[in-house]
């Protein structure tokens, strides 16, 4: 018997190129409950991947009890008794608490259910997870609260004899004393001999529940600790010394005084009182971590989600922007995340992909003016340089960053004065990525202002003028450019204050 | 350079085969037809007869492709069409009976107007309650049949004026059809309005991604609305040509157009999901459609195997386009 629960030993992947993971190793004892942590894209995701049989790794061993393992599929990982717990609940939600815990290893003779043995079994482990919180398993778990959910989560994995729990980011939806039950549980299934992979960017919750900690970061095993050893600061050093050696074009930074958008008291679904200025032609940043609502406060904006509350002045006038055609309206301009969902129309070809937001600077009684179309889609085409052979291509065969420039393309297109840009590199490759930098400087030096959203700190402190910080959906900080530093960065986006040394 | 290379031969098959293909297909079509039955198939009498015939359901097919095009579906054409025609029937009855024959042009506006209310019904519940197209328009075109049904009793009648009873059986010049004239005339609007013009594009943008039009700046469910809503007018105008090919207002006389016309536009290739397609290839589809139906009337084939043949066409055609993506 070995001590190690779960070895991985030097596993190694590659996304076409891109190195996700080099060389990682992780060592979890039998029993204990493990930290993994790292900022976004350092690979954690991929490495319990890995573990759960979604990818294969091109390099690297898992021994589980020190006895070497292959799995070729998510079924194999679960069969060797290793359980994941989302961020999200993956339940059906019309099915009830038992039926859910069973689903997958129905009790059954000749197909058909065994309703009883099998409600019996499912409230064994419920009842043990549960320990009261949930009164009724007949209930269909979609009225039931996230923190249930997760319950039956956790039930179903030990229903399936799971000796190892991974746990992605299992706090983020739920609410403090949910969390003080959830430890409990964690604690509990510890006392059993049960192995917790728990993931968290909440470090504070890491000193409260984890025995161990592992650090990774850019795909590479930093370092592993004993937690009652190592202080936060020692931690988000870890996590984030890396140095900046991506290139960025240099800005040309350029005060002004003119106030193009000021947001009150913004408050969303997942985001509340968010305050913020944008100067004409700066470059400001909101960093945070992945789901701090960032993105979300960006859709408030624009009128793609509504808002609770908060008023939105646009070049000093309130208004309402009750969705998207008003935005556009009122000189705004939003490039997605998410290109091939929400920004493009892959099927179309990059003109009508320039124009589609500028039709009527190109029509009149709403025809469509041939010639003028070509010449304005030419113009961003060549401007933007984007290459394709022409402008009739359909955007699907487009490289990543050439689509990106199409999307910019098209909000230039438009008009627009105050444009929106949600992970504007995600996915492209470092040439390309120059590109978008020294554009995106051109286009602040013409007086249109950006906000940014990113999660690559290096990013954020390379181009932005300025940067807002959010935690959990809330404004934790500011930084001017010359504070904007990854300690300060991280230390605001864990929710920390920051020291008044600093 | 190789990334170059693949976009032109990527784009160059996307050509051939959503554009050209249906032609290409018709072309074949035609081939058979004649080799099948030389000696009254290629006739100009039987070839204007196809066009006649074509007539009808290419105007219901016409309105289809742009509630197709918008990733949408109607299934309520039929309905609107024998709706139509049972009232402009009557309609055009009690005028003859007042003494009054022509045009009936406030009939013929208020049929148009009925189609567009129908759409404008169709539309609002599928944009406003979010609920999939093919049950609503399934829904409304049952309602429509019941009205229908309520109104005649089941049973033909009406008249229609001397002006539509030479329009449904005469020839412009003696050898083009005046329901063809029609056709052709809505076809070349319709060409534009997709080609030309600003809603044209929003339909298109709309169909081929959604929450990138809506994110776009373009008002999505407007730009649905006036798909269901040109639907219902093209559906109108067909029951009108209907009845003018009967002489009579006939509740029963328009079952099977919606999954005729339905048929025809995806061979001409336009998705189901909507965003791809083009007009001009439902008219291959229209006309693939009533080439077959003609030829193997010629032939004598046994009318069971026809509707077996009819489908295999549209499954062969429907999997192509699978191909493609």
């Amino acid at each position: 018997m070995s001590e190690f629960a779960l070895e991985m030993l030097g596993i190694t992947k590659t996304f076409s190129r891109v190195k996700a993971l080099d060389n990682v190793t992780l060592r979890v004892h039998t029993g204990e409950i493990h930290a993994l942590i790292g900022e976004n894209g350092a690979g954690k995701s991929t490495l319990m991947k890995i573990l759960t049989g979604i990818y294969r790794a091109d390099a690297g061993t898992v021994l589980l009890q020190g006895r070497e393992t292959h799995f070729k599929k998510p079924q194999d990982a679960m069969q060797a008794g290793i359980s994941i717990i989302h961020q999200e609940p993956s339940l059906v939600p019309d099915l009830d608490a038992a039926e859910n815990l069973m689903l997958g290893h129905e009790m059954q003779r000749g197909g058909v259910l065994k309703a009883r043995a099998q409600y019996a079994y499912a409230k064994r482990y419920l009842d043990y997870v549960c320990n009261g919180a949930l009164g009724d398993y007949r209930v269909p778990v979609r009225r039931l609260s996230v923190a249930q959910q997760q319950m039956i989560d956790i039930a179903r994995a030990l229903s399936c004899q799971a000796r190892i729990i991974v746990m992605d980011e299992p706090t983020a939806s739920l609410t403090q004393s949910e969390i003080a039950v959830l430890f409990q549980i964690v604690r509990q299934l510890k006392a059993d001999g049960i192995t917790i992979l728990y993931i968290s960017h909440r470090l504070e919750e890491l000193f409260a529940l984890c025995d161990r900690i592992t650090v990774l970061r850019d795909g590479r095993h930093v370092t592993d600790a004993n937690v009652a050893d190592v202080t936060k600061n020692w931690l988000i050093g870890k996590m984030i010394g890396r140095d900046l050696s991506q290139s960025y074009p240099p800005r040309h930074r350029r005060h002004s005084d003119e106030v193009v958008l000021e947001v009150q008291n913004l408050t969303g679904e997942r985001y509340r009182d968010v305050s913020f200025r944008l100067h004409r032609g700066e470059v400001l940043a909101i960093a945070g971590l992945v789901g701090a609502g960032r993105t979300e406060v960006l859709r408030g904006i624009f009128g793609a989600d509504p808002t609770r509350s908060g008023t939105v002045k646009v070049f000093g006038r309130e208004t309402v922007i009750s969705c998207p055609a008003r935005a556009l309206g009122q000189g705004l301009g939003f490039a997605t995340e998410d290109r091939k969902c929400q920004g493009l129309f892959l099927n179309q070809d990059i003109r009508q992909n320039i124009v589609i937001s500028a039709l009527n600077k190109v029509s009149r009684y709403g025809v469509v003016h041939g010639a003028r179309e070509k010449r304005l889609a030419r113009r961003y085409f060549d401007e933007l340089g984007v290459v394709a052979p022409d402008i009739d291509k359909l955007c699907k065969y487009l490289s990543g960053g050439n689509q990106q420039k199409v999307i910019l393309s098209k909000w230039l297109a438009s008009g627009c004065k105050i444009l929106f840009l949600d992970e504007p590199t995600r996915g492209i490759d470092v040439g390309a990525k120059y590109e978008i930098f020294q554009l995106m400087d051109r286009l602040v030096g013409q007086g249109v202002s950006i906000v940014m959203v990113s999660s690559e700190m290096a990013e954020v402190i390379g181009v932005a003028d300025r940067a807002i910080i959010m935690h959990e959906g809330a404004v934790t900080g500011e930084l001017p450019a010359d504070r904007l530093t990854e300690e300060n960065i991280m230390t605001l986006a864990s929710g920390e204050t920051l020291r008044a040394a600093n | 350079m190789m990334h170059d290379v693949q976009l032109k031969q990527s784009s160059l098959r996307f050509l051939r085969k959503s554009t050209t293909a249906p032609f290409i297909a018709l072309v074949v079509l035609l081939a058979f037809s004649t080799v099948f039955s030389p000696e009254i198939f290629p006739t100009a009498k039987n070839l204007t007869n196809i066009f006649k015939q074509a007539s009808i359901v290419g105007v219901v097919s016409i309105g289809m492709t742009v509630v197709l095009l918008v990733g949408g579906i109607d299934l309520s054409v039929s309905y609107v069409m024998a709706l139509c025609a049972c009232l402009f029937a009557r309609m055009s009855q009690t005028m003859l009976a007042a003494g009054r024959d022509g045009m009936a042009l406030d009939a013929v506006l208020l049929m148009l107007l009925i189609g567009a209310a129908v759409g404008l019904i169709n539309g609002s519940l599928i944009v406003l309650k979010n609920v999939e197209p093919f049950i609503i328009t399934l829904g409304v075109g049952q309602v429509l049949k019941g009205i229908t049904y309520l109104y005649t009793n089941g049973a033909p009648g009406g008249k229609v004026t001397t002006f539509w009873k030479g329009f449904g059986s005469e020839m412009f010049l003696g050898f083009i059809p005046y329901t063809v004239i029609l056709y052709v005339a809505l076809m070349a609007a319709f060409l534009f309005l997709l080609r030309k013009t600003v809603v044209g594009r929003r339909i298109y943008a709309v169909g081929s991604n959604g929450e990138a039009a809506r994110l776009s700046g373009v008002n999505v469910r407007r730009v649905k609305l006036t798909a269901y809503m040109l639907c219902g007018v093209t559906a109108a105008i067909a029951g009108i040509m209907l009845a003018s090919r009967v002489r009579v207002g006939e509740p029963n006389g328009s079952g099977g157009y919606d999954m005729d016309a339905i048929a025809a536009v995806v061979i001409g290739g336009t998705a189901m999901a909507g965003g791809r397609g083009h007009l001009a290839c439902t008219l291959a589809g229209v006309l693939i459609m009533t080439v077959m139906n003609n030829v193997l009337n010629l032939i004598g084939a046994d009318p069971n195997l026809q509707m077996l043949i009819k489908g295999v066409v549209i499954l062969v055609a429907v999997l192509i386009q699978r191909q493609d993506d």
